[in-house]
C-alpha cells in the first residue's frame, strides 16, 4: 500500500514547489520495482481497483516473442492513435527492438518514463502506457480522443464585427488560440494543477515583458495554495482566489473570447485558462475591464466611446431606477413637474401595493423569467419570453396589481442590466439593486445616497490582486480615461493602463507614423 | 467587526418604518388656491383638485373638485380642508394662487406667511390678484378646464402666455419675497378679470409695500413691462394709435414686436438732497401692422419711428405718474438711492419722498425690420 | 504606516472634502445676523486667517514627520501632560463630529424627514462613516476625490440663481465697517473648520514638505472662494430684510428653481449636500478613531471604530430642541476655535521653544 500513499504526498510537494507537468525528475526511488511485467501491471492497476474501461492490450512481438502490454483507459483515449502510432510500427518492425529503437519507431509523443508514481496519473490525463520487459522503466504516448466541438462563438458573448471564435472545453486547444493572436516569444504558459483528486490543469498564461511580476507571483501564490478534493470548474478556482468573496463584484474578468483575453494579455494582465471549461479568467481587472467589449475596438472611435457611455450609464439605470421611481412615488413626489405629477397619480390611483412591494414583485418576476427561459432550449424560451413580457405585463396591469409606469420602470431597468457586456457584472448589478430599493423605501432621496455611498466606497477599497478595482477612477488615473469612458482611437492610445503597474507602459512606436513623418 | 457593523446597519434599515412616507396614490395635490377675506375677517381657503379619471383607452378626464373652508389664518383654514377631504391635501404641486381684489388691498403678507415657512410648498406658483372674489375664478366652470386640463393649470397657462406677451412682469411666490421685503423696491402682479367663461389677464396689479395700490389694464402694461428692463420676450407686442384723423380709423394705428428692449435708469440726488430720476429706453422694433405701408422710403419709416417714440414716451410718463400717485415703486428708484447714495437714503422716509421726486421716462424707437412686405 | 499613505494630491481633496460640510447652508445667514451684508468680507477674512493655522499645522507636523498630532502631543508637553492633551483633543474631534451630526439632523428633519425619529437619521449616517473608517486614509483620500466632481453640480445649482439676482443688493458695501466684519469672521473661521483635519492626515501624506503646505493652503483657498460664492450669491439673491428670517438661504433659493424635467431643486440639493456632510463627517471620524487608538494602544483603529460610532450617534441624539441645538453649536465652536486654530499656533511655539524636533525616519 505504501506506493499508493506515496503520490498523493508527492503531487502535493510537487504543487508547493511550483512545479506542475514536468514532475518526472522527482526522486522516487524509495520502493523496489517489481520484477515481472505482470506484476508491474498489477501494481500500476490496483489504485483503480476493478473499473473496467481500464483496459490492457498484449502484444508479442513477431521477431522475438517478446511480450508488450499497453495500458490505457478505454474511455479516454483515441484507439485510432493507438493502432497508428504504436501498434502499427510495432507489427512492422521485424528486427529484434532494443529500447533504442523502440523510442525511434513510436511515435512523436513517446517518452520514457522511470517513475512508477506518475502511472496513475498518465493513464488519467488520457496516456497510453507500455510496458515492456524491462521493468525499471515504461513508455506513454498521448492518446486523447479528440472529442471537441468546434471553435463556435460563444452565446453570451456576441459580437457583430470582430472575431467569431470561442474557447472550447479542451486546455490546448484553447492556449492555441490565444498564441495564434500573440505570435510572441514573450507568451509564458504555466501548467498547474488543482484539486487531489480532480488533477484539473490550469494553465496561467501572460506576457512574461509585460506582465508585473509582483502579479504573476501572488497568482502563482494564490493557484499553488488551493488545496481541496475537487477543483471541478472556473468558479471554484475563481472563489479561491478572489481577494473579497463577500464582495458582490466579480473580481476577475471571465470571458469565452480569445481576442477579449488577447487584447488584456497585451495590457500586462494575466490569464487562467482551465481543462474542460470554456471559460478563461483574466486578473487583475478593474470595474471598468467589465464595460469593455470587442466590439468597441472594431466601431469607428465615436461610435465605440458613445456605447461605453451608454454602457456605464445603464450602470446607474440598472441599479437605481426601481429605488429613485419608490423614492419618488413615495417621498418626493414635489420633484416631478407638475404636467407629470397628475398623469402619474392617475396611473397609480388604484394600486392596492405599497410602491416597494409593487417593484419587488415585478422585479422577481423579471427574474424569474429569466431564469426560466436561460435553461431552455431557444425556442421554447422565446415562448416563455412572450409570455412573461406581454402576457403577464399587460395582464397584471388590467387586474390592477402593478401601474403601468412600474412596468416601465422595470422594463427600462431590466434592458439596462443585460447591455454590460460581462454575465457577472450584470448579475452584480441586478442584485444590488434590492437593497437599494429597500433604501428607498426607508428614507427616500436619503437612503439612495447612502446607499451609493457604500457602494462606491466598497468599489474604492476592492482590489483584484493588489490592484485598486475602481481605477482609474479612485485613485484617478487621467490617461487611463481614454480607455473607460471614453474607446479613444487606437493610435491614442499608446500607453498601457497604470493600474495594472505593467512592465513596460508605452510602446515604443507611434501608430500612425506615416502621419507625423511627413 | 467590519460584519457586525454592517448587520447593524441592516437591521436599522429593517427596523425603521416609513415615518415619512406619503404616497402620491395617497393625496389629493392642490393646483390652485384662492384665499379671499371674509366681511368678518376670517380667512377663506378655495382649492381645486384635478382628479384624474382614467380612461381605459388611455384618454383621461380631469374633473376639478373643488373645496372651500373658512378659519382665522390662512393655514387654519387649510387644517379644516384637510379634515374635510378624503386624502391627504397637499399643496406642494400648486400653480397657482389667486388673491381677490379686496383681499389683497389689506397685508398680503399675512397670508404669504405659510408659504414661505411650509418647507414642502411650491414657491415657483404663480400669484395673481382677481376683480371680484379669488374663490370665484377658482370655482367657477370655465370652457376651457372641462375639456382636458384642471384650473391650475388653465389659470398658470393663462398667466404664462400674458408673461410672454409682456403684458404681465414675470413674478412667482419666490420673486416677490425680496421685493415684499425691500423698502425701495415694489411690485406688480397679473390682474385676472374673470368673464363667463373665460379668464382674462386684463393688466396688472401694482403694490405699494404689502399692499395693492391700483391697476394699470390694456396696451399701458406692455409699456410698464418695458420699463422694467425686459429685454425681450417670446411676443412682446404692441399696437399704438400714431396718426390722427386717417380716413380709415385703422390707418391710424401701428402694431410693432419689440425685438430688443435696452434699459438706461438713472437716479441722481441733487447737493440739496433733491432726487430725481429717469429712465431710457432703446428699443428695437418689428413693424408688424401698418396698413399705410411704403416703409420702404426712409421718410416714412423716420417718421413712423419719430411717432411710434412720441407715442410710446407718452405713454410711460403717463404710467410713471400713475405709479407716483399710488405710491408704488416696482422700478427700484429707492434701492438705487439706497445703494448709491446711502447718506441721502438713511435722512429720508421714501413713501413720503417718492411720490414727489422727478420722475421721467424717454422711450427710442428704432425699426429694424418691416416684415416681408415694404 | 507607509503601506497606507497618500499623495499630495489627495491630500486636497481629504482637505476639502472634510472642509465643507453641513456650514455651506446655514453659513450666509449666520454671517448676516452679525456683519449684514458685508459677511461675505468677514468670510475672506476668515480665509486669510486660516491660512495662518495652517501654516502653523504643516510647520508643526514637518518637526514630526509622520506622526499624527496624537504622537506629537506626548513629545511636545512631555508623557503625562500630553496623555491628558491627547485625551481633551480626542474629545475635541470627538464633539465636532457630534456637532456635525447635530446640525446634519436639524437640517434634514426641518427640510425632509419631518415625522423620522431623530435617531434613525443619525445613526444612519454614524453607521456609515463607521463603515467608512474602518478603512485606511488611502481608501478614504480615494473616496472624497471621488465624490467631489458632486461639488461642481452644486456650484452650478446655486449658478442658477443668477437668473434672478439683484446686484444693488449688495450695496452700499463696507458700511457695516471694520469690527464688524472681524467680529463676523469669527463665525466664518468655524464654518471654515476642517482644514485641522491635516493634522492627521499630513502624517500619511508623501511628498516633498512645500508641496504639502501649498496643496493644504490652497484647497483651504478653494473652500474659502466657494464659500464665499454661495454667500455672495445668496446676498444678492435674498433682499438684507429678507435673508434674517432664513436660515437656510441656499436650500430656499433652490426650493423656488424649476426646470423643465425636475422641480423643487433643493431636495436634489439637499440629497448631494448630504455627501459632503457626511465625508467631513468621516473625516472628523477618521481623526478621532486615530486619537483613541492612540489612547487605549489599540493595535488597529478598526476595533474602536463601531463603538465611537454609537457612542457619537448616542450624545447627538441629546439635544432636542433648536435652542439646545444652538447652544451646543456655540460651545464647540468656541473650543473649536480655541484648540483647532489656535492652539496649533501655541504648540509650534512651545515645540520651537523646547526644541522638539525629529530627522524624517527614513522610508522605503
Amino acid at each position: 500500500m505504501t506506493f499508493f500513499k506515496k503520490p498523493k504526498k508527492l503531487i502535493k510537494e510537487n504543487d508547493q514547489n511550483k512545479v506542475s507537468d514536468t514532475s518526472c525528475e522527482l526522486e522516487s526511488n524509495v520502493y523496489e520495482p517489481p520484477q515481472t511485467i505482470e506484476d508491474l501491471l498489477k501494481k500500476v492497476r490496483e489504485p483503480f481497483s476493478s473499473t473496467e474501461d481500464l483496459r490492457t492490450h498484449w502484444v508479442e512481438l513477431a521477431s522475438d516473442k517478446r511480450k508488450i502490454a499497453l495500458l490505457f483507459i478505454d474511455s479516454i483515449v483515441d484507439k485510432q492513435i493507438i493502432q497508428q502510432q504504436i501498434l502499427n510500427p510495432l507489427f512492422e518492425m521485424s528486427k529484434e527492438i532494443d529500447t533504442i529503437s523502440f523510442e525511434k519507431v513510436i511515435s512523436l509523443d513517446l517518452k520514457k518514463q522511470t517513475d512508477f508514481t506518475k502511472s496513475q496519473e498518465l493513464l488519467l490525463l488520457s496516456n497510453t502506457l507500455i510496458f515492456t520487459d524491462d521493468p525499471s522503466c515504461y513508455y506513454s504516448v498521448v492518446t486523447p480522443e479528440k472529442v471537441d466541438r468546434d471553435f463556435t462563438e460563444p452565446e453570451n458573448e456576441k459580437v457583430i464585427r470582430g472575431s467569431h471564435e470561442g474557447f472550447i472545453e479542451n486546455i490546448s486547444s484553447n492556449v492555441a488560440l490565444i498564441r495564434k493572436r500573440l505570435k510572441s516569444p514573450k507568451l509564458l504558459v504555466k501548467y498547474f494543477k488543482l484539486g487531489k483528486e480532480t488533477h484539473t490543469v490550469v494553465a496561467m498564461i501572460y506576457v512574461e515583458n509585460l506582465a508585473n511580476p509582483s502579479h504573476v507571483k501572488e497568482v502563482e501564490k494564490r493557484l499553488t495554495s488551493i488545496e481541496a478534493d475537487a477543483v471541478m470548474t472556473p468558479g471554484n478556482v475563481e472563489e479561491s482566489i478572489e481577494d473579497k468573496p463577500f464582495s458582490p463584484f466579480p473580481q476577475m474578468l471571465s470571458t469565452e473570447r480569445p481576442d477579449r483575453v488577447a487584447a488584456n494579455l497585451m495590457e500586462g494582465r494575466i490569464a487562467l485558462v482551465y481543462d474542460s471549461s470554456p471559460t478563461v479568467n483574466v486578473v487583475p481587472v478593474d470595474f471598468f475591464v467589465f464595460y469593455q467589449s470587442p466590439d468597441d475596438y472594431n466601431t469607428r472611435w465615436i461610435l465605440g466611446s458613445f456605447f461605453r457611455f451608454i454602457r456605464l450609464f445603464s450602470f446607474f439605470i440598472a441599479i437605481s431606477l426601481p429605488s429613485f421611481y419608490i423614492a419618488i412615488v413615495s417621498f418626493h413626489f414635489e420633484v416631478i413637474p407638475s404636467a407629470l405629477v397628475l398623469l402619474m397619480k392617475s396611473s397609480l390611483e388604484n394600486i392596492p401595493y405599497p410602491p416597494l412591494f409593487e417593484a419587488m414583485l415585478m422585479e422577481l418576476t423579471i427574474e424569474l423569467i429569466r431564469e426560466a427561459s436561460v435553461r431552455l432550449h431557444t425556442k421554447i424560451g422565446s415562448t416563455i419570453a412572450i409570455v412573461g413580457g406581454l402576457v403577464i405585463g399587460d395582464s397584471i396591469v388590467k387586474a390592477g396589481l402593478v401601474s403601468n409606469l412600474m412596468i416601465i420602470v422595470v422594463a427600462v431597468t431590466a434592458i439596462a442590466a443585460y447591455i454590460v457586456p460581462s454575465n457577472e457584472m450584470s448579475g452584480a448589478i441586478r442584485l444590488l439593486r434590492f437593497p437599494l430599493m429597500l433604501a428607498a423605501a426607508t428614507l427616500g432621496f436619503l437612503g439612495i445616497v447612502f446607499c451609493f455611498m457604500i457602494l462606491f466606497f466598497h468599489l474604492c477599497r476592492l482590489y483584484s490582486f493588489g490592484t485598486p478595482y475602481f481605477a482609474p477612477i479612485a485613485p484617478f488615473h487621467f490617461s487611463d480615461l481614454k480607455d473607460t469612458f471614453f474607446r479613444m482611437p487606437f493610435w491614442k492610445m499608446n500607453t498601457r493602463p497604470k493600474n495594472i503597474r505593467p512592465i513596460k507602459e508605452s510602446q515604443d512606436n507611434q501608430t500612425r507614423k506615416w502621419d507625423t513623418d511627413e | 467587526m467590519n460584519q457586525k457593523g454592517l448587520i447593524l446597519f441592516c437591521s436599522l434599515f429593517l427596523l425603521s418604518g416609513c415615518w415619512d412616507q406619503s404616497l402620491l396614490s395617497e393625496t389629493k395635490l392642490i393646483s390652485a388656491g384662492g384665499i379671499d377675506y371674509e366681511n368678518d375677517g376670517k380667512v377663506i381657503s378655495t382649492v381645486a383638485v384635478p382628479q384624474a379619471i382614467a380612461a381605459e383607452s388611455g384618454e383621461e378626464n380631469v374633473a376639478n373638485q373643488i373645496f372651500s373652508t373658512s378659519g382665522f389664518t390662512a393655514r387654519q383654514s387649510r387644517l379644516k380642508l384637510d379634515r374635510e377631504v378624503s386624502e391627504r391635501l397637499d399643496a406642494s404641486k400648486n400653480l397657482v394662487l389667486v388673491f381677490g381684489e379686496k383681499t389683497a388691498k389689506k397685508d398680503i403678507y399675512l397670508l404669504l406667511d405659510v408659504f414661505y415657512r411650509d418647507p414642502k410648498s411650491s414657491l415657483n406658483a404663480k400669484l395673481a390678484i382677481t376683480k371680484g372674489k379669488a374663490s370665484d375664478v377658482i370655482s367657477t366652470k370655465f370652457e376651457e378646464t372641462t375639456s382636458s386640463i384642471g384650473v391650475g393649470e388653465y389659470l398658470r397657462d393663462i398667466i404664462r402666455s400674458a408673461e410672454e406677451s409682456a403684458t404681465v412682469p414675470e413674478e412667482n411666490i419666490q420673486s416677490i419675497c425680496p421685493l415684499l421685503f425691500d423698502p425701495g423696491q415694489d411690485f406688480a402682479l397679473p390682474y385676472l378679470v374673470p368673464r363667463k367663461d373665460v379668464v382674462d389677464v386684463e393688466g396688472i396689479a401694482l403694490f405699494s409695500g404689502h399692499k395693492m395700490a391700483g391697476t394699470i389694464t390694456g396696451p399701458d402694461a406692455v409699456i410698464y413691462v418695458l420699463l422694467t428692463g425686459e429685454k425681450s420676450t417670446i411676443s412682446m407686442a404692441t399696437t399704438k394709435k400714431i396718426l390722427k384723423g386717417q380716413k380709415e380709423n385703422i390707418l391710424n394705428y401701428a402694431s410693432i414686436k419689440i425685438k430688443k428692449n435696452k434699459r438706461d435708469f438713472k437716479v441722481n440726488v441733487s447737493s440739496d438732497g433733491k432726487i430725481s430720476a429717469h429712465i431710457d429706453l432703446k428699443t428695437k422694433v418689428v413693424v408688424t401692422e401698418y396698413p399705410s405701408d411704403k416703409l420702404g422710403d426712409e421718410k416714412v419709416l423716420k417718421k413712423l419711428e419719430k411717432n411710434l417714440s412720441r407715442v410710446m414716451t407718452k405713454d410711460a410718463t403717463k404710467i410713471i405718474k400713475q405709479l407716483q400717485e399710488m405710491n408704488s415703486d416696482p422700478f427700484g428708484v429707492g434701492r438705487k438711492v439706497m445703494a448709491f447714495h446711502y447718506p441721502t437714503w438713511k435722512k429720508i422716509k421714501w413713501s413720503e419722498e417718492y411720490p414727489k421726486i422727478n420722475f421721467t421716462a424717454s422711450v427710442d424707437v428704432e425699426i429694424i425690420g418691416h416684415g416681408i412686405i415694404e | 504606516m507607509n503601506k497606507h499613505t497618500i499623495t499630495y494630491r489627495q491630500l486636497f481633496f481629504v482637505i476639502v472634502q472634510t472642509q465643507i460640510g453641513v456650514g455651506i447652508l446655514s453659513l450666509p445667514f449666520s454671517l448676516f445676523t452679525i456683519a449684514k451684508i458685508d459677511g461675505w468680507m468677514s468670510l475672506l477674512l476668515a480665509g486669510i486667517f486660516v491660512q495662518f493655522s495652517i501654516l502653523a499645522i504643516w510647520k508643526l507636523c514637518e518637526r514630526f514627520p509622520q506622526q499624527t498630532i496624537f504622537d506629537i502631543l506626548p513629545k511636545i508637553m512631555g508623557g503625562k501632560l500630553g496623555v491628558v492633551f491627547n485625551f481633551l483633543y480626542t474629545l475635541h474631534f470627538l464633539f465636532i463630529t457630534v456637532l456635525i451630526l447635530i446640525l446634519y439632523n436639524n437640517i434634514v428633519s426641518k427640510w425632509i424627514f419631518f415625522q423620522t425619529p431623530g435617531w434613525v437619521i443619525i445613526f444612519t449616517l454614524a453607521m456609515v462613516g463607521v463603515y467608512f473608517i474602518s478603512s485606511t486614509p488611502r481608501e478614504l483620500a480615494r473616496f472624497f476625490m471621488l465624490v467631489t466632481p458632486l461639488l461642481l453640480v452644486l456650484f452650478f445649482f446655486i449658478l442658477y440663481a443668477y437668473t434672478d439676482v439683484h446686484f444693488l443688493y449688495i450695496l452700499p458695501m463696507g458700511e457695516t465697517g471694520f469690527l464688524t466684519i472681524l467680529k463676523g469672521s469669527k463665525d466664518a473661521v468655524i464654518s471654515l473648520l476642517g482644514f485641522d483635519a491635516a493634522l492627521v492626515f499630513l502624517a500619511y501624506t508623501n511628498g516633498t514638505s512645500t508641496k504639502k503646505l501649498k496643496v493644504i493652503s490652497f484647497a483651504s483657498l478653494c473652500v474659502t472662494l466657494f464659500y464665499c460664492f454661495i454667500i455672495f450669491t445668496t446676498y444678492i439673491f435674498f433682499n438684507p430684510m429678507e435673508i434674517v428670517i432664513v436660515p437656510e438661504p441656499v436650500l430656499y433659493m433652490l426650493k423656488a428653481f424649476s426646470f423643465k424635467i425636475i422641480e423643487r431643486t433643493d431636495l436634489i440639493f439637499l440629497s448631494l449636500w448630504v455627501v459632503s456632510v457626511a465625508t467631513s463627517f468621516i473625516g472628523y471620524l477618521f481623526v478621532t478613531v486615530k486619537g483613541v487608538q492612540k489612547i487605549l494602544s489599540l493595535k488597529h483603529h478598526k476595533k474602536a471604530a463601531p463603538y465611537l460610532g454609537i457612542v457619537v450617534g448616542i450624545i447627538a441624539t441629546i439635544p432636542s430642541s433648536k435652542l439646545e441645538t444652538l447652544m451646543w453649536s456655540k460651545y464647540i465652536g468656541m473650543t473649536s476655535l480655541i484648540l483647532s486654530v489656535f492652539s496649533p499656533i501655541l504648540l509650534l511655539l512651545l515645540a520651537a521653544i523646547r526644541n522638539k524636533k525629529e530627522k524624517e525616519v527614513i522610508s522605503s
